[in-house]
């Protein structure tokens, strides 16, 4: 039966990848190259050959989660406001001597963006290359912490060197969590991604798992440069994913 | 140096032994490829790989006895994964006896290399925050 896709099948995401894939074959790069998705830019490493893709998506012309105003207005100082559960900021704009505040909230809204984002971002991966990735991880882990894995999308797991308790979550900042006085207490959350991530998402270039397998090796292997290299996230903000 | 990735031997099934590498790939899911330590043009083949990837600012890890190590450098002449054995700092609050001597400096590790035909490998691509 002729569907209007074998008719007349156009660019396809498969397409895309297939291109992208090939780039990054004929420049032998072994970790593949950042997929561009729409309306969500990329960062991307500087010191990775594709950093010229850093800032680009597809569709061009401005976020679409920003304000359709180009003004000039400059954040001057900003905060956590516990009271307010929101982080504050202070603002100035050329023109207006009087400087004013915005409070955006943590909670809510901000938190259902990162949602809606990564689905948008997952545009890029492929469901055959996560399931590679899966089987990968489950040679890397117990079998109880794989079972958790595939049925919560996290595990646990200790530090042997530092006894810090970690949680890694897919398409979420890894954990750190430490006992103290018979409490556990929430030391930070890390946010890492192999070669690069989708802008004001929790989403990398790579698969999910492929970005959890990063932080669990990378912790197993060198716990410091692991809390080196990545974001410091506080458990109060959006972007922590709690 | 370029390696087309093409003319390698890429695994498609799960490799994870002794001898294995796996490279965490954005494209295609995991790639992953093994060598045989008794054929020369295979070993040949894995230092170009591991040494681009080294120059490419890939951290590569592997696993030996259980305990994972983060890769230095690589011995291409003895075919070695160099690594840093992880020392042990002794916390000044465990000795008992007051001694006039200065303070334990924290001992960094020792270089150390492991023959690359009897670990597992997994290498990464240079990392940027979220």
């Amino acid at each position: 039966m002729e569907t209007e896709a074998t008719v007349n099948p156009g660019v396809t995401w498969d397409l895309i990848h297939q291109c992208i894939n090939q780039a990054a074959q004929l420049r032998g790069e072994w970790a593949g190259a950042p997929m561009p998705v729409h309306g969500i830019p990329l960062v991307v490493e500087p010191r990775y050959p594709f950093a010229g893709f850093n800032g680009f998506c597809l569709g061009g012309g401005a976020d679409p989660r920003s304000s359709s105003d180009e003004s000039d207005v400059r954040v001057v100082n900003s905060w956590y406001s516990v009271l307010h559960s929101a982080t504050v900021y202070i603002c100035e704009e050329p023109g207006n001597p009087r400087r004013f505040h915005v409070m955006l909230p943590e909670w809510g809204a901000k938190r259902l963006d990162y949602w809606v984002m990564n689905i948008g971002a997952s545009q890029a991966w492929s469901v055959e290359a996560e399931f590679r990735a899966l089987e990968t991880l489950r040679g890397l882990v117990k079998r109880s912490a794989w079972e958790s894995y595939v049925l919560t999308g996290s595990f646990f797991e200790t530090s042997r060197r530092s006894g810090v308790q970690y949680l890694f979550r897919k398409l979420r900042p890894t954990i750190a969590i430490k006992a103290w006085r018979d409490r556990m207490h929430i030391l930070t959350t890390l946010c890492l991604h192999p070669i690069g991530y989708y802008q004001e998402t929790h989403a990398g270039v790579m698969v999910p798992t492929d970005d959890v397998m990063a932080h669990l090796l990378l912790m197993r292997s060198d716990e410091h440069y692991f809390w080196k290299k990545a974001n410091h996230h506080p458990s109060w903000a959006a972007s922590a994913g709690i | 140096m370029v390696i087309p990735i093409d003319m390698l031997d890429i695994e498609s099934e799960v490799v994870d032994g002794p001898g294995s590498l796996a490279v965490l790939n954005c494209g295609v899911g995991d790639m992953k490829f093994s060598f045989d330590s008794a054929k020369p043009a295979e070993v040949e083949r894995a230092k170009g790989v591991i040494e681009d990837m080294l120059r490419r600012g890939y951290i590569l890890m592997i696993e030996e006895g259980g305990t994972w190590h983060r890769v230095k450098t690589f011995d291409a002449a003895r075919c070695e994964y160099v690594i840093l054995d992880n020392a042990t700092e002794v916390p000044a609050a465990e000795t008992e006896v007051v001694s006039t001597e200065e303070p334990k400096r924290k001992r960094r590790g020792r270089p150390r290399g492991v023959p690359a035909k009897s670990v597992r490998a997994v290498s990464v691509a240079p990392t940027s925050g979220g």
